[in-house]
C-alpha cells in the first residue's frame, strides 16, 4: 500500500520559508473556517481539518518540521535521509522480517494519516523492534505459544468528543506473516466521556497475532487531543488567550469569547494586566469524578499598529497627563 | 473490561469496543489478561514499577488498565530485550518525563 506524500505547507496555504507566526496565524485561519462544528459541509470539512491539523502539528514543531523539510523529494526512497531512522520508529507500520518478510501496519480513522503515520507517529521511540521482535518469536516458539505483540498508534481526539464520547469506526489492515496476504479488519472503538491527553485506550485482541497458538497482543490507542483554533489544553483545563486593546485593560469591559458549548461572556475588571487570567468556571474538558474543569481567558494586550492624527493626539495628551511608568 | 456492546447507532454489524477507563482489574484477570506470572506482577509492585489501585493492606490487589499497559511493557522489554528492573524504571521515568515536556512545549508553542 503506497503512501501518498503530504505537502503540508500546501495544507495551510504557507511558503516553505513561512514563520512560525504565520504558520499559526493560517492554520487559524483555516481552522475556523473547516472546524466541523461551523462548517455547512461537516463530512467534507471534517476530512479538511483533520488534513489542516497534522500539518499544524508537524509545522508548528520545529523539530518535526525540520525532518519534514529533509524528506524533500526522496521521501519514500529506501536511503534515509541523514538525522533520521528508516520508518521513523512509526508505531503503526513497521518493515523488514527476520527472512526479508515484511509486514505492515495501516490504520484509518485515527484522524492521521498513513503519511503522519510513517514520520511522525510512535513517537518517543515507542515503535517495533522487529529483529527484537523475531528473536523474541523464536524464543516463543521454543518455549511453546506465545502471546502477539501490543501495537500502539495515536488517535486524534476533538475536544467535543471528549465533552461528549463519540464512537470512532477503525480500520485496521496488516499483513499475514504465513500467506503475506493483506487482511483488512473494521472495528469500531467508543471514546468514553472526559478521555485525557495521552490516555491509552486498549483494544484487547486487536494486536499482533500470537504465535502456535497464543493470545493476540493488543491495540492502544494514545489520544492526541486536536489542536483547536482558539484553545489549549492543559489537563482538564482549556485556556484561551484574550486579545485587549489597551483600554479595554485599563477601563475594564465585558467581552464574549468562545466556550466548546457556544459563547460565554466574560467580565474583564479595570486594571487588567498582561498575562493575568480570568477564569470560567466549570467550562473546560470533564474532569475526574463528573466533574468539568476550567475555562482561562488569558489576557495579552495589544497596541495599534497604526493610527490617525487623531488617536495620536489623545494619546499624546495622555502620555502628557499620565504619571503612570510602569519601570519604576 | 472492553467488551462487544450493541450501542443504538452502530447499525452496520461491526464489533464495538467499549473501553472503561475506570474499571478495575484483579489479579487473576490481570495474570489471565498479561501473560505475566503471579510473581512477576507482585515483583513490579514491589519494586513500584506498577502501582495497585487500592492499599493493598487494606483492599485484595487490583490494577487500572495503565498497570495493564505497563506490565505488557516490562515483559516486552525483559524478554525481548534482556533489560532488568532498573533498567526498566530509567526507560520509564524518562518516557514519562519526555511525555510531560512534550505536551508542556505544544502548550506553550505559540
Amino acid at each position: 500500500m503506497p503512501v501518498e506524500f503530504k505537502d503540508y505547507y500546501k495544507t495551510l496555504g504557507v511558503s516553505r520559508e513561512a514563520s512560525q507566526d504565520e504558520i499559526r496565524k493560517a492554520f487559524r485561519k483555516l481552522a475556523r473556517e473547516f472546524h466541523p462544528d461551523v462548517a455547512k459541509d461537516k463530512k467534507r470539512a471534517e476530512e479538511k481539518f483533520k488534513e489542516i491539523n497534522e500539518a499544524y502539528e508537524v509545522l508548528s514543531d520545529p523539530a518535526k518540521r525540520k525532518k519534514y523539510d529533509t524528506l524533500g523529494a526522496n521521501w519514500n526512497r529506501p536511503q534515509s535521509p541523514p538525522g533520521w531512522e528508516q520508518g521513523g520508529g512509526g508505531g503503526l507500520r513497521g518493515q523488514a522480517g527476520p527472512n526479508g518478510q515484511e509486514y505492515e501496519f495501516h490504520f484509518g480513522g485515527t484522524g492521521f494519516s498513513d503519511f503522519f503515520e510513517q514520520f511522525f507517529g510512535g513517537r518517543g521511540g515507542q515503535g517495533f523492534d522487529f529483529e527484537e521482535f523475531a528473536r523474541q518469536q523464536s524464543r516463543g516458539t521454543e518455549a511453546g505459544a506465545a502471546r502477539g505483540k501490543d501495537i500502539e498508534g495515536d488517535i486524534m481526539v476533538a475536544l467535543n468528543e471528549a465533552l461528549q464520547g463519540s464512537v470512532r469506526t477503525i480500520s485496521f489492515r496488516r499483513q499475514n506473516r504465513q500467506t503475506g496476504k493483506a487482511v483488512s479488519e473494521n472495528f469500531r472503538v467508543r471514546i468514553p466521556v472526559g478521555v485525557h491527553e495521552g490516555q491509552l485506550i486498549r483494544v484487547p485482541g486487536k494486536g499482533e497475532e500470537g504465535f502456535n497458538g497464543g493470545a493476540p497482543g493488543d491495540l492502544y490507542l494514545r489520544v492526541r487531543f486536536e489542536q483547536h483554533p482558539d484553545f489549549r489544553v492543559r489537563g482538564s483545563d482549556l485556556f484561551y488567550d484574550l486579545d485587549l486593546a489597551p483600554w479595554e485593560a485599563v477601563l475594564g469591559t465585558t467581552v464574549s469569547i468562545p466556550a466548546l458549548e457556544g459563547p460565554v461572556s466574560v467580565r474583564v475588571p479595570a486594571g487588567a494586566g498582561k498575562g493575568q487570567q480570568l477564569r470560567v468556571r466549570g467550562k473546560g474538558l470533564p474532569a475526574a469524578g463528573g466533574a468539568r474543569g476550567d475555562l482561562y481567558a488569558t489576557i495579552s494586550i495589544h497596541v495599534p499598529a497604526e493610527v490617525t492624527p487623531e488617536e495620536e493626539r489623545l494619546w499624546q495628551e495622555l502620555a502628557e497627563k499620565s504619571a503612570f511608568n510602569p519601570r519604576k | 473490561m472492553a467488551q462487544k456492546k450493541d450501542l443504538p447507532p452502530a447499525g452496520r454489524g461491526l464489533q464495538v469496543f467499549d473501553p472503561q477507563p475506570g474499571s478495575l482489574y484483579s489479579l487473576e484477570t490481570v495474570i489471565h489478561l498479561t501473560g505475566a506470572s503471579r510473581r512477576s506482577i507482585l515483583i513490579y509492585c514491589k519494586s513500584g514499577l506498577i502501582r495497585p489501585a487500592a492499599d493493598p493492606k487494606e483492599e485484595p490487589l487490583a490494577f487500572d488498565e495503565e498497570a495493564i499497559y505497563h506490565i505488557r511493557r516490562i515483559e516486552f522489554l525483559r524478554t525481548a530485550h534482556g533489560i532488568n528492573l532498573a533498567g526498566i524504571r530509567m526507560i520509564f521515568d524518562l518516557m514519562n518525563e519526555l511525555r510531560r515536556l512534550q505536551h508542556e512545549m505544544r502548550f506553550f508553542r505559540p
